[in-house]
């Protein structure tokens, strides 16, 4: 098992950015980008709790960024999730579909490159998956702004809004870091996580 | 005694993060509360409350606020395993005063789904209702309509 990035020696090494990225990752990249697509319409249900449709792809991101641990892979399959979801007609904020998932990629890259200890960590896991789906939040209501959505009828819910996309964020990121945990038992996803 | 403080130096930026956190969900819940307080008064700096216009041909018949939508006569109906509440479509319009038209356009916010509809008016007799929202907003339902057709927090609906 690999140590902690944060307390390696060897920073240079253990750190690649994402034009180190193999075929082999931005398969995986991608494909978890298409999951994302596929758990937010299997678990768009009707139960009337905002941000609930996040466990599922909260976790791909975790697991994602966990997997391909280079820097830059977070932006990346935020923008990759982004396009797909506003040219395959998913979501609802027209031109600014994309902005909500990119920015839920440069979130979870930040606080990933930021915080110590690896995605494993389900304290660490658990707050870049709130802050992550926190991120998505806050671009969905910037994107209302600009589309000149009322005020007031986006300040409405938000308060309860934030709350359940932090909370349905944590489970994502705990079910993210223990899915990590199972997946790096791989050989082939460790040396994977490990840039090998 | 190292590794324990070297535990806690990893353990501060999580838990600053995690504060971070509660201070924008702190900061969301004031927002909702200055937003629901507009009602109360129209002065200072909070947002208009939310309302209902109905327009033909752009000119504003009537605006409806919540209490204004809460005064009609309600039906309640069963859709999606959920009961929803609230005036028909044609009892909102009659009370705007429109008696003849050939069909409606129905705009929402489009932040949760396409934030449009059309219906002739024949549709909107067929049980088009208004639903009271937990959020504090209307939307428009109808058994026969397929719930992605739904238009939530409805904020216009024009009539032609």
């Amino acid at each position: 098992m690999t140590s902690s990035p944060s307390v390696s020696s060897s920073a240079p090494s253990r750190h690649p950015y994402i034009w180190s990225l193999s075929l082999r990752d931005l398969l995986l990249i991608a494909l978890v980008a298409a999951l994302c697509m596929l758990a937010k319409q299997l678990l768009r249900v009707p139960i009337n709790v905002p941000g609930h449709s996040g466990v599922l792809w909260v976790a791909l991101f975790v697991i994602c960024r966990g997997i391909v641990d280079k820097r830059g892979t977070g932006v990346l399959l935020g923008l990759i999730a982004g396009l797909l979801a506003q040219f395959a007609g998913f979501g609802h904020q027209g031109p600014f579909e994309w902005t909500k998932w990119l920015a839920a990629g440069i979130v979870l890259e930040v606080l990933t490159i930021v915080l110590p200890g690896d995605l494993r960590g389900f304290g660490k896991a658990a707050v870049v998956g709130a802050a992550l789906h926190l991120g998505k939040l806050a671009a969905l209501t910037l994107a209302g702004l600009i589309l000149r959505v009322p005020v007031a009828l986006l300040l409405l819910g938000l308060g309860w809004s934030a709350t359940t996309h932090v909370l349905f964020g944590v489970l994502g990121g705990v079910l993210g870091a223990l899915a990590l945990r199972e997946l790096r038992k791989v050989p082939f996803l460790d040396a994977q996580a490990r840039g090998g | 005694m190292a590794p324990v403080r070297s535990r806690t130096g990893r353990l501060r930026p999580v838990l600053i993060a995690a504060a971070a956190i509660a201070v924008v969900v702190v900061a969301a819940w004031a927002l909702q509360a200055m937003a629901s307080g507009g009602g109360e008064s129209s002065q200072g700096d909070s947002p208009p409350p939310y309302s209902v216009s109905v327009k033909r041909g752009g000119e504003v018949l009537k605006t409806y606020d919540l209490a204004a939508l809460d005064s009609l006569p309600k039906v309640t109906t069963e859709m999606s395993d959920k009961e929803q509440t609230g005036p028909t479509l044609a009892a909102l319009l009659a009370d705007a005063g429109v008696s003849s038209y050939e069909k409606i356009d129905v705009r929402g916010a489009a932040v949760r789904d396409e934030g449009r509809l059309s219906l002739t008016r024949a549709a909107v007799e067929r049980r088009v209702q208004l639903d009271f929202s937990d959020r504090g907003t209307v939307k428009v339902c109808a058994p026969w309509l397929e719930r992605e057709e739904w238009v939530r927090d409805v904020l216009t609906i024009s009539v032609e």
